[in-house]
Protein backbone atom coordinates (compact mmCIF):
# COMPACT_ATOMS: atom_id res chain seq x y z
CA UNK A 1 0.00 0.00 0.00
CA UNK A 2 2.72 2.00 0.46
CA UNK A 3 3.87 2.47 -3.19
CA UNK A 4 0.39 2.69 -4.18
CA UNK A 5 0.60 6.20 -1.94
CA UNK A 6 4.28 7.23 -3.09
CA UNK A 7 2.67 6.84 -6.51
CA UNK A 8 -0.41 9.18 -5.90
CA UNK A 9 1.91 11.70 -4.47
CA UNK A 10 3.16 11.84 -7.50
CA UNK A 11 0.88 11.88 -9.67
CA UNK A 12 -0.85 14.95 -8.11
CA UNK A 13 2.30 16.99 -8.29
CA UNK A 14 1.86 16.26 -12.04
CA UNK A 15 -1.76 17.17 -12.91
CA UNK A 16 -1.65 20.21 -10.54
CA UNK A 17 0.92 21.52 -12.82
CA UNK A 18 -0.71 20.03 -16.14
CA UNK A 19 -1.42 21.96 -18.71
CA UNK A 20 -5.01 21.47 -19.92
CA UNK A 21 -6.09 21.56 -16.50
CA UNK A 22 -4.82 25.39 -15.72
CA UNK A 23 -6.26 26.20 -19.08
CA UNK A 24 -9.57 24.69 -17.98
CA UNK A 25 -9.14 26.87 -14.82
CA UNK A 26 -8.51 29.72 -16.32
CA UNK A 27 -11.68 29.15 -18.57
CA UNK A 28 -14.14 28.15 -16.25
CA UNK A 29 -12.55 30.62 -13.66
CA UNK A 30 -13.40 27.77 -11.26
CA UNK A 31 -11.28 26.21 -9.06
CA UNK A 32 -10.65 22.35 -9.30
CA UNK A 33 -10.09 21.82 -5.88
CA UNK A 34 -13.46 22.83 -4.72
CA UNK A 35 -14.79 21.30 -7.34
CA UNK A 36 -12.74 18.22 -6.92
CA UNK A 37 -15.12 18.24 -3.25
CA UNK A 38 -18.70 18.25 -4.38
CA UNK A 39 -17.80 15.40 -7.42
CA UNK A 40 -15.97 13.41 -5.27
CA UNK A 41 -18.61 13.40 -2.72
CA UNK A 42 -21.65 12.84 -5.10
CA UNK A 43 -20.19 10.06 -6.35
CA UNK A 44 -19.01 8.38 -2.86
CA UNK A 45 -22.25 9.54 -1.59
CA UNK A 46 -23.75 5.95 -2.03
CA UNK A 47 -20.34 4.17 -1.18
CA UNK A 48 -20.46 6.10 2.09
CA UNK A 49 -24.32 5.15 3.19
CA UNK A 50 -23.35 1.88 2.02
CA UNK A 51 -19.88 1.62 4.26
CA UNK A 52 -21.50 3.31 7.18
CA UNK A 53 -24.52 1.01 6.80
CA UNK A 54 -22.80 -2.23 6.60
CA UNK A 55 -19.42 -1.77 8.27
CA UNK A 56 -19.01 1.28 10.55
CA UNK A 57 -22.19 1.48 12.39
CA UNK A 58 -22.23 -2.42 13.02
CA UNK A 59 -18.40 -2.84 14.00
CA UNK A 60 -19.44 -0.11 16.61
CA UNK A 61 -22.23 -1.85 17.49
CA UNK A 62 -20.72 -5.12 18.71
CA UNK A 63 -18.80 -3.73 21.28
CA UNK A 64 -21.92 -1.62 21.73
CA UNK A 65 -24.04 -4.67 22.19
CA UNK A 66 -21.51 -6.84 23.91
CA UNK A 67 -22.59 -5.01 27.35
CA UNK A 68 -26.01 -5.39 27.13
CA UNK A 69 -27.59 -8.67 28.67
CA UNK A 70 -30.56 -10.30 26.79
CA UNK A 71 -31.82 -11.40 23.29
CA UNK A 72 -29.97 -7.79 21.78
CA UNK A 73 -28.89 -4.53 22.41
CA UNK A 74 -32.06 -3.11 20.12
CA UNK A 75 -34.66 -5.33 21.97
CA UNK A 76 -37.11 -4.24 25.11
CA UNK A 77 -35.51 -6.33 27.63
CA UNK A 78 -32.13 -5.15 27.13
CA UNK A 79 -29.97 -4.40 29.72
CA UNK A 80 -26.85 -2.77 30.60
CA UNK A 81 -24.47 -4.36 32.34
CA UNK A 82 -20.85 -3.33 31.57
CA UNK A 83 -18.40 -6.08 31.14
CA UNK A 84 -20.10 -8.41 32.54
CA UNK A 85 -20.45 -10.50 29.43
CA UNK A 86 -16.84 -10.34 29.57
CA UNK A 87 -16.61 -11.82 32.80
CA UNK A 88 -19.10 -14.27 31.94
CA UNK A 89 -17.56 -15.92 28.74
CA UNK A 90 -13.99 -16.18 30.37
CA UNK A 91 -15.55 -17.77 32.63
CA UNK A 92 -17.51 -20.10 30.18
CA UNK A 93 -15.66 -23.50 30.00
CA UNK A 94 -17.09 -24.49 26.35
CA UNK A 95 -16.21 -21.18 25.02
CA UNK A 96 -12.59 -21.57 26.39
CA UNK A 97 -12.34 -24.72 24.96
CA UNK A 98 -13.34 -23.47 21.45
CA UNK A 99 -10.78 -20.77 21.53
CA UNK A 100 -8.35 -23.76 22.34
CA UNK A 101 -9.49 -25.83 19.35
CA UNK A 102 -9.44 -22.69 17.10
CA UNK A 103 -5.89 -22.33 18.08
CA UNK A 104 -4.92 -25.60 17.05
CA UNK A 105 -6.53 -25.94 14.18
CA UNK A 106 -5.08 -22.45 13.26
CA UNK A 107 -2.03 -23.84 14.06
CA UNK A 108 -2.08 -26.64 12.16
CA UNK A 109 -4.11 -25.60 8.93
CA UNK A 110 -2.00 -22.59 8.18
CA UNK A 111 1.42 -24.16 9.42
CA UNK A 112 1.34 -27.40 7.18
CA UNK A 113 -0.05 -25.06 4.53
CA UNK A 114 2.61 -22.71 4.16
CA UNK A 115 4.99 -25.00 4.40
CA UNK A 116 3.52 -27.47 1.80
CA UNK A 117 2.37 -24.49 -0.72
CA UNK A 118 5.51 -23.06 -0.74
CA UNK A 119 7.25 -26.78 -1.45
CA UNK A 120 4.82 -26.88 -4.19
CA UNK A 121 5.63 -23.91 -5.53
CA UNK A 122 9.67 -24.69 -5.90
CA UNK A 123 8.82 -27.80 -7.38
CA UNK A 124 6.38 -26.05 -9.90
CA UNK A 125 8.43 -23.39 -10.94
CA UNK A 126 11.18 -25.63 -12.55
CA UNK A 127 10.81 -26.86 -16.05
CA UNK A 128 7.94 -29.82 -16.24
CA UNK A 129 6.44 -31.77 -18.55
CA UNK A 130 2.29 -30.75 -17.27
CA UNK A 131 3.46 -27.91 -15.30
CA UNK A 132 0.48 -25.65 -16.08
CA UNK A 133 -2.21 -28.58 -15.79
CA UNK A 134 -0.42 -29.13 -12.60
CA UNK A 135 -0.71 -25.74 -10.92
CA UNK A 136 -4.78 -25.56 -12.11
CA UNK A 137 -5.24 -28.92 -10.40
CA UNK A 138 -3.42 -27.96 -6.82
CA UNK A 139 -5.12 -24.79 -7.35
CA UNK A 140 -8.40 -26.14 -7.72
CA UNK A 141 -10.23 -26.86 -4.44
CA UNK A 142 -9.74 -22.98 -3.22
CA UNK A 143 -11.96 -22.41 -5.86
CA UNK A 144 -14.65 -24.51 -5.09
CA UNK A 145 -17.23 -24.20 -2.38
CA UNK A 146 -16.17 -25.43 1.04
CA UNK A 147 -20.11 -26.81 1.98
CA UNK A 148 -19.29 -29.28 -1.11
CA UNK A 149 -15.90 -30.22 0.19
CA UNK A 150 -16.87 -30.41 3.65
CA UNK A 151 -19.83 -32.97 1.85
CA UNK A 152 -17.31 -34.65 -0.08
CA UNK A 153 -14.88 -35.11 2.97
CA UNK A 154 -17.99 -36.51 5.69
CA UNK A 155 -18.22 -39.18 2.78
CA UNK A 156 -14.75 -40.12 2.56
CA UNK A 157 -13.79 -39.62 6.45
CA UNK A 158 -17.05 -42.22 6.85
CA UNK A 159 -16.07 -44.70 9.67
CA UNK A 160 -17.89 -47.69 7.74
CA UNK A 161 -17.74 -47.02 4.09
CA UNK A 162 -15.65 -44.53 3.58
CA UNK A 163 -12.89 -44.55 1.05
CA UNK A 164 -9.94 -43.68 3.43
CA UNK A 165 -11.01 -46.45 5.73
CA UNK A 166 -10.90 -48.94 2.59
CA UNK A 167 -7.79 -47.34 2.05
CA UNK A 168 -6.06 -47.87 5.11
CA UNK A 169 -7.40 -51.86 5.27
CA UNK A 170 -5.53 -51.91 1.38
CA UNK A 171 -2.61 -50.88 3.04
CA UNK A 172 -2.81 -53.53 6.37
CA UNK A 173 -3.11 -50.70 8.60
CA UNK A 174 -6.24 -50.75 11.30
CA UNK A 175 -9.45 -48.47 10.17
CA UNK A 176 -10.06 -45.34 11.94
CA UNK A 177 -13.05 -43.08 13.28
CA UNK A 178 -12.00 -40.07 12.01
CA UNK A 179 -14.78 -37.36 12.15
CA UNK A 180 -16.72 -39.94 14.86
CA UNK A 181 -13.69 -40.07 17.14
CA UNK A 182 -13.12 -36.98 19.32
CA UNK A 183 -9.18 -37.85 19.38
CA UNK A 184 -8.98 -37.60 15.46
CA UNK A 185 -11.94 -35.18 14.61
CA UNK A 186 -9.90 -32.15 15.00
CA UNK A 187 -6.99 -33.30 12.78
CA UNK A 188 -8.88 -34.90 10.02
CA UNK A 189 -10.69 -31.59 9.76
CA UNK A 190 -7.24 -29.62 9.77
CA UNK A 191 -6.63 -32.09 6.95
CA UNK A 192 -9.65 -30.95 4.74
CA UNK A 193 -8.47 -27.55 5.16
CA UNK A 194 -4.95 -28.15 4.07
CA UNK A 195 -6.14 -29.96 0.95
CA UNK A 196 -8.54 -26.71 0.35
CA UNK A 197 -6.23 -24.14 0.97
CA UNK A 198 -2.54 -25.44 0.27
CA UNK A 199 -3.45 -24.53 -3.57
CA UNK A 200 -3.57 -20.81 -2.81
CA UNK A 201 -0.96 -20.55 -0.88
CA UNK A 202 1.44 -22.24 -3.95
CA UNK A 203 -0.17 -19.37 -6.37
CA UNK A 204 1.06 -16.78 -4.30
CA UNK A 205 4.58 -18.16 -3.42
CA UNK A 206 4.69 -18.37 -7.24
CA UNK A 207 3.93 -15.93 -8.11
CA UNK A 208 7.04 -14.34 -5.43
CA UNK A 209 9.52 -16.99 -7.16
CA UNK A 210 8.87 -15.33 -10.25
CA UNK A 211 9.38 -11.90 -8.95
CA UNK A 212 13.00 -12.79 -8.46
CA UNK A 213 15.91 -12.31 -10.72
CA UNK A 214 17.82 -15.04 -12.03
CA UNK A 215 20.96 -13.28 -11.88
CA UNK A 216 20.53 -13.69 -7.82
CA UNK A 217 20.87 -17.46 -7.90
CA UNK A 218 23.57 -16.83 -10.89
CA UNK A 219 25.45 -14.84 -8.43
CA UNK A 220 25.03 -17.22 -5.58
CA UNK A 221 26.43 -19.89 -7.50
CA UNK A 222 29.16 -17.97 -8.67
CA UNK A 223 30.03 -17.57 -4.81
CA UNK A 224 29.98 -21.19 -4.44
CA UNK A 225 26.81 -21.75 -3.18
CA UNK A 226 24.93 -24.71 -3.66
CA UNK A 227 21.10 -25.56 -4.02
CA UNK A 228 20.42 -25.23 -0.13
CA UNK A 229 22.18 -22.36 0.65
CA UNK A 230 20.98 -20.13 -2.53
CA UNK A 231 17.78 -21.60 -0.93
CA UNK A 232 18.25 -20.19 2.36
CA UNK A 233 19.99 -16.81 1.68
CA UNK A 234 18.29 -15.79 -1.81
CA UNK A 235 15.09 -17.56 -2.00
CA UNK A 236 13.70 -17.01 1.53
CA UNK A 237 14.55 -13.30 2.14
CA UNK A 238 13.07 -12.74 -1.05
CA UNK A 239 9.85 -14.72 -0.78
CA UNK A 240 9.60 -12.44 2.93
CA UNK A 241 6.62 -10.40 1.23
CA UNK A 242 4.87 -13.27 -0.35
CA UNK A 243 5.03 -15.59 2.88
CA UNK A 244 4.02 -12.97 5.39
CA UNK A 245 1.10 -12.14 2.80
CA UNK A 246 0.09 -16.00 2.86
CA UNK A 247 0.54 -16.60 6.54
CA UNK A 248 -1.91 -13.66 7.31
CA UNK A 249 -4.63 -14.99 4.55
CA UNK A 250 -4.72 -18.14 5.81
CA UNK A 251 -4.57 -17.34 9.46
CA UNK A 252 -7.63 -15.25 8.58
CA UNK A 253 -9.27 -17.66 6.72
CA UNK A 254 -8.93 -20.61 9.35
CA UNK A 255 -9.99 -18.52 12.38
CA UNK A 256 -13.16 -17.89 10.53
CA UNK A 257 -13.46 -21.02 9.69
CA UNK A 258 -17.21 -21.91 10.26
CA UNK A 259 -18.53 -24.17 7.47
CA UNK A 260 -15.80 -26.73 8.15
CA UNK A 261 -17.80 -27.90 11.79
CA UNK A 262 -21.06 -26.84 10.15
CA UNK A 263 -20.91 -29.16 7.44
CA UNK A 264 -18.52 -31.83 8.73
CA UNK A 265 -19.14 -32.44 12.34
CA UNK A 266 -21.63 -29.76 13.81
CA UNK A 267 -18.57 -28.78 16.09
CA UNK A 268 -18.81 -32.71 17.82
CA UNK A 269 -17.97 -35.59 18.91
CA UNK A 270 -17.61 -34.47 22.24
CA UNK A 271 -17.31 -30.51 21.37
CA UNK A 272 -13.49 -31.72 19.81
CA UNK A 273 -14.41 -29.44 16.55
CA UNK A 274 -16.19 -26.91 17.64
CA UNK A 275 -14.31 -23.67 16.12
CA UNK A 276 -14.67 -20.11 17.67
CA UNK A 277 -17.13 -18.51 14.89
CA UNK A 278 -19.45 -21.87 14.89
CA UNK A 279 -19.57 -21.63 18.74
CA UNK A 280 -20.44 -17.53 18.35
CA UNK A 281 -23.03 -18.95 15.77
CA UNK A 282 -24.69 -21.14 18.20
CA UNK A 283 -24.97 -19.11 21.07
CA UNK A 284 -26.07 -16.16 18.89
CA UNK A 285 -28.72 -17.75 16.73
CA UNK A 286 -29.67 -20.76 18.62
CA UNK A 287 -29.41 -19.54 22.09
CA UNK A 288 -30.62 -16.22 20.98
CA UNK A 289 -27.84 -14.98 23.40
CA UNK A 290 -26.51 -12.18 21.29
CA UNK A 291 -24.95 -9.82 23.97
CA UNK A 292 -22.79 -12.67 25.18
CA UNK A 293 -22.20 -13.59 21.44
CA UNK A 294 -21.10 -10.18 20.57
CA UNK A 295 -18.67 -10.17 23.76
CA UNK A 296 -17.18 -13.74 22.50
CA UNK A 297 -16.85 -11.91 19.14
CA UNK A 298 -14.87 -8.85 20.18
CA UNK A 299 -12.94 -10.65 22.38
CA UNK A 300 -11.73 -12.92 19.80
CA UNK A 301 -11.68 -10.03 17.07
CA UNK A 302 -9.00 -8.26 20.00
CA UNK A 303 -6.78 -11.67 19.84
CA UNK A 304 -6.78 -11.31 16.17
CA UNK A 305 -5.73 -7.53 16.19
CA UNK A 306 -3.20 -8.35 18.61
CA UNK A 307 -1.59 -11.30 16.16
CA UNK A 308 -1.91 -9.38 13.37
CA UNK A 309 0.33 -6.43 14.94
CA UNK A 310 2.84 -8.94 16.25
CA UNK A 311 2.99 -10.69 12.79
CA UNK A 312 3.36 -6.91 11.05
CA UNK A 313 6.06 -6.00 13.65
CA UNK A 314 7.83 -9.27 13.16
CA UNK A 315 7.83 -8.97 9.40
CA UNK A 316 8.76 -5.25 9.36
CA UNK A 317 11.93 -5.70 11.62
CA UNK A 318 12.76 -9.09 9.87
CA UNK A 319 12.17 -8.68 5.72
CA UNK A 320 14.21 -5.29 5.76
CA UNK A 321 17.18 -6.46 3.53
CA UNK B 1 16.91 -27.01 -14.21
CA UNK B 2 16.80 -30.59 -12.28
CA UNK B 3 19.18 -32.85 -14.11
CA UNK B 4 19.76 -35.73 -11.38
CA UNK B 5 17.68 -38.73 -12.14
CA UNK B 6 16.86 -39.80 -8.93
CA UNK B 7 15.57 -36.27 -8.22
CA UNK B 8 13.29 -35.66 -10.95
CA UNK B 9 11.74 -39.08 -10.06
CA UNK B 10 11.02 -38.04 -6.81
CA UNK B 11 9.59 -34.35 -8.12
CA UNK B 12 7.00 -36.31 -10.62
CA UNK B 13 6.52 -38.85 -7.94
CA UNK B 14 5.63 -36.12 -5.51
CA UNK B 15 3.62 -34.27 -7.94
CA UNK B 16 1.80 -36.65 -9.56
CA UNK B 17 0.66 -38.39 -5.88
CA UNK B 18 -0.41 -34.63 -5.19
CA UNK B 19 -2.41 -34.06 -7.64
CA UNK B 20 -3.92 -37.68 -7.08
CA UNK B 21 -4.87 -36.42 -3.89
CA UNK B 22 -6.65 -32.79 -4.90
CA UNK B 23 -8.19 -34.81 -8.06
CA UNK B 24 -9.61 -37.59 -6.02
CA UNK B 25 -12.69 -36.21 -4.16
CA UNK B 26 -13.76 -34.71 -7.06
CA UNK B 27 -13.88 -38.19 -8.85
CA UNK B 28 -15.50 -39.66 -6.15
CA UNK B 29 -18.17 -37.06 -5.94
CA UNK B 30 -18.94 -37.63 -9.48
CA UNK B 31 -18.82 -41.89 -9.29
CA UNK B 32 -20.97 -41.07 -6.28
CA UNK B 33 -23.48 -39.55 -8.16
CA UNK B 34 -23.75 -42.18 -10.46
CA UNK B 35 -24.23 -45.56 -8.54
CA UNK B 36 -27.82 -47.11 -7.17
CA UNK B 37 -29.33 -46.92 -3.75
CA UNK B 38 -27.83 -50.13 -3.02
CA UNK B 39 -23.72 -50.20 -3.91
CA UNK B 40 -23.37 -46.89 -1.95
CA UNK B 41 -22.68 -49.11 1.08
CA UNK B 42 -20.56 -51.52 -0.94
CA UNK B 43 -17.18 -51.74 0.69
CA UNK B 44 -14.61 -50.84 -1.22
CA UNK B 45 -16.90 -47.79 -2.40
CA UNK B 46 -17.34 -48.38 -6.22
CA UNK B 47 -15.02 -45.35 -7.82
CA UNK B 48 -16.55 -46.79 -10.99
CA UNK B 49 -20.30 -47.73 -10.77
CA UNK B 50 -21.38 -50.75 -12.43
CA UNK B 51 -24.34 -49.41 -13.49
CA UNK B 52 -24.36 -45.46 -14.51
CA UNK B 53 -27.37 -44.51 -12.89
CA UNK B 54 -28.27 -41.34 -14.55
CA UNK B 55 -31.29 -41.07 -13.31
CA UNK B 56 -30.33 -40.12 -9.67
CA UNK B 57 -29.91 -36.36 -11.12
CA UNK B 58 -33.90 -36.38 -12.23
CA UNK B 59 -34.76 -38.26 -8.69
CA UNK B 60 -32.48 -35.65 -7.26
CA UNK B 61 -34.46 -32.41 -8.79
CA UNK B 62 -37.73 -33.62 -8.20
CA UNK B 63 -37.04 -34.48 -4.32
CA UNK B 64 -36.50 -30.59 -3.24
CA UNK B 65 -37.04 -26.84 -5.23
CA UNK B 66 -33.54 -27.52 -6.68
CA UNK B 67 -34.79 -24.89 -9.65
CA UNK B 68 -35.86 -21.98 -6.98
CA UNK B 69 -32.66 -22.80 -5.10
CA UNK B 70 -30.80 -21.64 -8.98
CA UNK B 71 -33.05 -19.08 -9.77
CA UNK B 72 -32.58 -17.53 -6.26
CA UNK B 73 -29.16 -18.08 -6.28
CA UNK B 74 -28.39 -16.59 -9.83
CA UNK B 75 -30.78 -13.65 -8.91
CA UNK B 76 -28.06 -12.71 -5.73
CA UNK B 77 -25.24 -13.66 -7.14
CA UNK B 78 -26.25 -11.93 -10.42
CA UNK B 79 -27.10 -8.99 -8.66
CA UNK B 80 -24.60 -8.24 -6.69
CA UNK B 81 -21.55 -9.21 -9.20
CA UNK B 82 -23.44 -6.16 -11.39
CA UNK B 83 -23.64 -4.04 -8.30
CA UNK B 84 -19.72 -4.31 -7.75
CA UNK B 85 -18.59 -4.22 -11.11
CA UNK B 86 -20.93 -0.22 -10.67
CA UNK B 87 -19.73 0.71 -7.52
CA UNK B 88 -16.14 -0.69 -7.24
CA UNK B 89 -14.39 1.04 -9.89
CA UNK B 90 -16.64 4.33 -9.28
CA UNK B 91 -15.16 4.49 -5.69
CA UNK B 92 -11.97 3.88 -6.54
CA UNK B 93 -11.91 6.33 -9.42
CA UNK B 94 -12.95 8.90 -7.07
CA UNK B 95 -9.87 7.70 -5.00
CA UNK B 96 -7.56 7.79 -7.56
CA UNK B 97 -8.42 10.98 -9.49
CA UNK B 98 -10.06 13.26 -7.29
CA UNK B 99 -8.37 15.55 -4.47
CA UNK B 100 -11.09 16.28 -1.64
CA UNK B 101 -11.27 16.51 1.84
CA UNK B 102 -10.04 13.60 4.10
CA UNK B 103 -9.25 11.40 0.87
CA UNK B 104 -6.95 9.35 2.33
CA UNK B 105 -8.24 8.65 5.54
CA UNK B 106 -11.04 7.65 4.36
CA UNK B 107 -9.91 5.24 1.87
CA UNK B 108 -7.70 3.72 4.43
CA UNK B 109 -10.84 3.59 6.94
CA UNK B 110 -12.45 1.61 3.89
CA UNK B 111 -9.93 -0.48 3.33
CA UNK B 112 -8.93 -1.34 7.11
CA UNK B 113 -12.75 -1.73 7.47
CA UNK B 114 -13.35 -4.55 5.23
CA UNK B 115 -10.38 -6.59 4.55
CA UNK B 116 -8.49 -6.29 8.20
CA UNK B 117 -11.90 -7.13 10.25
CA UNK B 118 -13.20 -10.67 9.68
CA UNK B 119 -16.83 -11.09 8.91
CA UNK B 120 -17.86 -13.01 12.21
CA UNK B 121 -17.20 -9.03 14.65
CA UNK B 122 -19.75 -7.90 12.13
CA UNK B 123 -22.37 -10.46 11.96
CA UNK B 124 -24.96 -10.29 15.02
CA UNK B 125 -25.05 -6.28 14.28
CA UNK B 126 -24.98 -6.73 10.88
CA UNK B 127 -28.46 -9.06 11.60
CA UNK B 128 -29.61 -6.25 13.99
CA UNK B 129 -29.39 -3.48 11.41
CA UNK B 130 -30.34 -5.80 8.27
CA UNK B 131 -33.85 -6.93 10.60
CA UNK B 132 -34.27 -3.36 11.61
CA UNK B 133 -34.43 -2.67 7.55
CA UNK B 134 -37.11 -5.41 7.79
CA UNK B 135 -35.06 -7.12 5.10
CA UNK B 136 -34.76 -10.73 6.66
CA UNK B 137 -35.58 -13.55 4.49
CA UNK B 138 -35.87 -11.42 1.73
CA UNK B 139 -33.44 -10.64 -1.51
CA UNK B 140 -32.42 -7.20 -0.30
CA UNK B 141 -31.22 -8.71 2.87
CA UNK B 142 -29.14 -10.90 0.63
CA UNK B 143 -27.92 -8.41 -1.76
CA UNK B 144 -27.49 -5.18 -0.34
CA UNK B 145 -24.84 -5.75 2.78
CA UNK B 146 -22.77 -6.93 -0.20
CA UNK B 147 -22.64 -4.58 -3.12
CA UNK B 148 -19.42 -3.47 -2.99
CA UNK B 149 -15.90 -4.68 -1.20
CA UNK B 150 -12.79 -2.79 -0.28
CA UNK B 151 -10.89 -5.38 -1.74
CA UNK B 152 -12.71 -4.46 -5.26
CA UNK B 153 -11.99 -0.85 -5.09
CA UNK B 154 -8.73 -1.22 -3.35
CA UNK B 155 -8.34 -3.02 -6.82
CA UNK B 156 -9.79 -0.44 -9.03
CA UNK B 157 -7.86 2.29 -7.49
CA UNK B 158 -4.69 0.64 -7.96
CA UNK B 159 -5.84 0.05 -11.77
CA UNK B 160 -6.84 3.47 -12.71
CA UNK B 161 -4.55 5.38 -11.10
CA UNK B 162 -1.74 5.04 -13.68
CA UNK B 163 -4.26 5.96 -16.44
CA UNK B 164 -2.99 9.52 -17.58
CA UNK B 165 -4.95 12.30 -16.51
CA UNK B 166 -5.03 13.71 -19.97
CA UNK B 167 -8.00 11.58 -21.11
CA UNK B 168 -9.93 12.79 -18.15
CA UNK B 169 -9.15 16.51 -18.74
CA UNK B 170 -9.48 16.26 -22.81
CA UNK B 171 -12.71 15.13 -21.77
CA UNK B 172 -13.90 17.65 -19.23
CA UNK B 173 -12.71 20.53 -21.54
CA UNK B 174 -14.44 18.58 -24.91
CA UNK B 175 -17.61 18.88 -22.24
CA UNK B 176 -18.34 15.72 -21.31
CA UNK B 177 -19.73 15.11 -17.87
CA UNK B 178 -18.09 14.48 -15.14
CA UNK B 179 -20.42 11.19 -14.66
CA UNK B 180 -20.10 10.86 -18.84
CA UNK B 181 -16.03 10.59 -17.93
CA UNK B 182 -16.64 7.95 -15.62
CA UNK B 183 -18.89 5.56 -17.69
CA UNK B 184 -17.48 6.62 -21.40
CA UNK B 185 -13.54 7.14 -20.42
CA UNK B 186 -12.57 5.35 -17.30
CA UNK B 187 -14.62 1.75 -17.47
CA UNK B 188 -13.87 1.05 -21.04
CA UNK B 189 -10.33 1.23 -19.81
CA UNK B 190 -10.66 -0.83 -16.60
CA UNK B 191 -11.88 -4.42 -18.61
CA UNK B 192 -9.08 -6.73 -17.40
CA UNK B 193 -9.79 -5.63 -13.68
CA UNK B 194 -13.24 -5.59 -14.05
CA UNK B 195 -13.05 -8.99 -15.49
CA UNK B 196 -10.99 -10.07 -12.09
CA UNK B 197 -13.28 -8.23 -9.81
CA UNK B 198 -16.31 -9.97 -11.37
CA UNK B 199 -15.39 -13.27 -11.66
CA UNK B 200 -13.89 -13.59 -7.67
CA UNK B 201 -17.22 -11.52 -6.52
CA UNK B 202 -19.26 -13.95 -9.19
CA UNK B 203 -17.48 -17.02 -7.47
CA UNK B 204 -17.94 -15.81 -3.61
CA UNK B 205 -21.66 -15.22 -3.54
CA UNK B 206 -22.28 -18.02 -5.76
CA UNK B 207 -20.68 -20.32 -2.64
CA UNK B 208 -21.72 -17.78 0.01
CA UNK B 209 -23.28 -19.38 3.11
CA UNK B 210 -23.00 -17.99 6.58
CA UNK B 211 -24.94 -15.39 5.85
CA UNK B 212 -27.74 -17.06 3.79
CA UNK B 213 -28.07 -19.15 6.69
CA UNK B 214 -28.04 -16.17 8.84
CA UNK B 215 -30.90 -14.01 6.99
CA UNK B 216 -33.10 -16.88 5.18
CA UNK B 217 -36.22 -18.57 7.33
CA UNK B 218 -38.13 -19.88 4.72
CA UNK B 219 -37.64 -22.81 2.02
CA UNK B 220 -38.67 -20.79 -0.78
CA UNK B 221 -35.81 -18.08 -0.26
CA UNK B 222 -32.64 -20.45 -0.16
CA UNK B 223 -29.83 -20.70 -1.78
CA UNK B 224 -27.82 -23.26 -3.81
CA UNK B 225 -26.03 -24.30 -0.66
CA UNK B 226 -28.20 -23.56 1.93
CA UNK B 227 -30.99 -26.01 0.19
CA UNK B 228 -27.95 -28.64 0.11
CA UNK B 229 -27.57 -28.58 3.28
CA UNK B 230 -31.49 -29.26 3.82
CA UNK B 231 -31.24 -31.81 1.42
CA UNK B 232 -28.48 -33.57 3.22
CA UNK B 233 -30.73 -33.38 6.28
CA UNK B 234 -33.09 -35.45 4.72
CA UNK B 235 -31.36 -37.65 3.06
CA UNK B 236 -28.66 -38.45 4.85
CA UNK B 237 -28.58 -42.02 4.07
CA UNK B 238 -28.79 -41.27 0.01
CA UNK B 239 -25.29 -40.65 -0.45
CA UNK B 240 -25.88 -40.37 -4.24
CA UNK B 241 -28.71 -38.32 -4.86
CA UNK B 242 -26.43 -35.98 -2.00
CA UNK B 243 -23.35 -36.21 -4.34
CA UNK B 244 -25.79 -34.98 -7.53
CA UNK B 245 -27.14 -31.90 -5.08
CA UNK B 246 -23.16 -31.27 -4.82
CA UNK B 247 -23.12 -31.29 -8.29
CA UNK B 248 -25.72 -28.87 -9.08
CA UNK B 249 -23.96 -26.53 -7.04
CA UNK B 250 -20.10 -27.68 -8.33
CA UNK B 251 -20.85 -27.73 -12.52
CA UNK B 252 -21.47 -23.57 -12.99
CA UNK B 253 -18.64 -22.50 -10.51
CA UNK B 254 -16.27 -25.35 -12.50
CA UNK B 255 -17.19 -24.14 -15.93
CA UNK B 256 -16.75 -20.51 -14.85
CA UNK B 257 -13.28 -21.45 -13.19
CA UNK B 258 -12.26 -23.69 -16.75
CA UNK B 259 -13.30 -20.75 -18.91
CA UNK B 260 -11.64 -18.04 -16.74
CA UNK B 261 -8.44 -19.83 -15.41
CA UNK B 262 -6.05 -17.37 -15.73
CA UNK B 263 -8.37 -14.51 -14.68
CA UNK B 264 -8.32 -16.58 -11.58
CA UNK B 265 -4.74 -16.50 -11.03
CA UNK B 266 -4.04 -13.39 -12.35
CA UNK B 267 -6.63 -11.98 -9.59
CA UNK B 268 -5.39 -13.93 -6.69
CA UNK B 269 -1.56 -12.38 -7.67
CA UNK B 270 -2.57 -9.02 -8.02
CA UNK B 271 -4.57 -9.37 -4.74
CA UNK B 272 -1.15 -10.90 -2.84
CA UNK B 273 1.50 -9.01 -4.01
CA UNK B 274 0.35 -5.35 -4.88
CA UNK B 275 -0.94 -5.05 -1.47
Amino acid sequence: MSVGYSEMKQVEKKDSESLPIRIYRVLTGRSIRGRDNVVAYTFLSIPLIYFSLFFFIPISLDFLGSLYEGPSLISKGAKFIGLGNYARILRDQTFLSSLKTTFFFILGTTGISVVLGLFLAILLNERLMLRGLMRSVIFFPYMTSLVIIALIWSVIYDADVGLLNWLLTRVGLPTQGWISNPNTALISMIIMSIWWETGYDMVIFLAGLQGIPQEYYDAASVDGANAVQSFRHVTLPLLAPATFFVVIISFFNSCQAFIQPYVLTQGGPSQATNLAVFHIYNVAFLHLRLGEASAMAFFIFLIVLLVTATLFKFWRTEVEY
Amino acid sequence: MIRNPAVKLFVYGFLGLTCFVMIIPFIYMVSLSLCSDSEIFHFPPPLIPEKLMFSNAIRAWDSAPFFWYFINTVIVAGSITTLHLFFDPLAGYTFAKFRFYGRDKLFMLIISTSLMIPFFVRMIPLYIVVSRLGWTDSYLGLIIPFIMHGYGIFLMRQFIMPIPNDYIDSARIDGCTEFGIFLRIIIPMCKPALITDGLFTFIYNWNAFLWPLIVINSPNMRTLTLGLLVFRQEHFIQWNLMAVGALFLFLPAFMVFLVAQRYFVRGVVMSGLKG
